[in-house]
């Protein structure tokens, strides 16, 4: 592992979660933390796209890496995304979503979010 | 070619010019420097479903990333100009330390030359036979990923 890689931190760019300042008036920031709870609570999906270039052995071991998976279910995961051009493999928080997306995109998978519902 | 592997490193011995030059041109490659291979190397977390996400991830993440990737390229691009010759054979050695700066470099090769040249499944399933720049860019994605499996198979990511 090279030093720029163990140096790299993931940054969050969260759209709505924005900081709310303990000076804020009360109604602004009971509207925001309800705004904030919300989003929240909404489950998100990442998703890994199909591509014709990356390695099935790569692509499983960057599963392994980021998302912590078993060899078996990293390879399961691989595989559907390779038969059927997408698989999800994480569902939750958008905020840890969007880490997981990013972490993905460090490796080159091609990677997204959505809403679950 | 030989390849010798130790703790250390890697050496590629008894390299043939032919391998060098693929080899030279592997920083090259890596360079997302046309809006395809731009795309695919730096995508968006939505695709284009949420495109203010997409603008605001493409102003604020996609730079740190460049940043990033750059590092690996420039740890093989060194280890690229250290190749030596010894008559007509050529030697590269690739220390344990950077097998992921290549790995990652290996894999941006591979998919900016996919994105640039419209590489697909049945390309690289030698289902469809090409000529011209689209074949030379599938013969580079097939030497750069034996390269990569080779190097995978003995790193951790």
């Amino acid at each position: 592992m090279t030093e720029a890689t163990e140096s790299f931190e993931p940054m969050l760019r969260i759209r709505g979660m924005k900081p709310v300042s303990a000076a804020s008036g009360g109604d602004v920031l009971t509207e925001e933390k309800t705004r904030t709870r919300e989003l929240l609570d909404i489950p998100w999906n990442v998703v890994v796209h199909n591509d014709p270039i990356n390695l099935m052995e790569y692509v499983t071991k960057v599963f392994m890496a980021v998302l912590g998976f078993s060899r078996q279910k990293a390879e399961v995961h691989m595989l559907e995304v390779h038969q059927k051009g997408r698989s999800i493999v994480w569902n939750g928080t958008r905020e840890r979503a969007e880490l997981y997306v990013q972490q993905l995109h460090t490796y080159l998978l091609l990677a997204t979010m959505e809403k679950a519902c | 070619m030989e390849i010798r592997t130790s703790e250390a490193e890697w050496e590629f011995a008894d390299m043939d010019p032919l391998i060098v030059e693929l080899l030279r041109g592997l920083p090259a490659c890596a360079d997302p420097d046309d809006e395809v291979s731009r795309k695919r190397i730096f995508s968006t977390p939505t695709a284009g479903g949420d495109p203010q996400a997409d603008s605001e991830w493409r102003e604020e993440v996609e730079p740190e990333m460049r940043e990033f990737f750059q590092t690996h390229v420039d740890v093989v691009a060194a280890d690229v100009a250290a190749i030596r010759q010894n008559g007509e054979a050529f030697t590269l050695n690739i220390p344990a330390a950077n097998g992921r700066a290549w790995i990652h470099t290996l894999n941006q090769a591979r998919l900016a030359l996919g994105a640039r040249h419209g590489v697909t499944d049945d390309d690289t399933a030698g289902r469809r036979r090409h000529r011209g720049p689209k074949a030379f860019a599938i013969m580079q994605i097939d030497f750069y990923g034996m390269l990569l499996s080779l190097l995978l198979s003995r790193t951790e990511l």
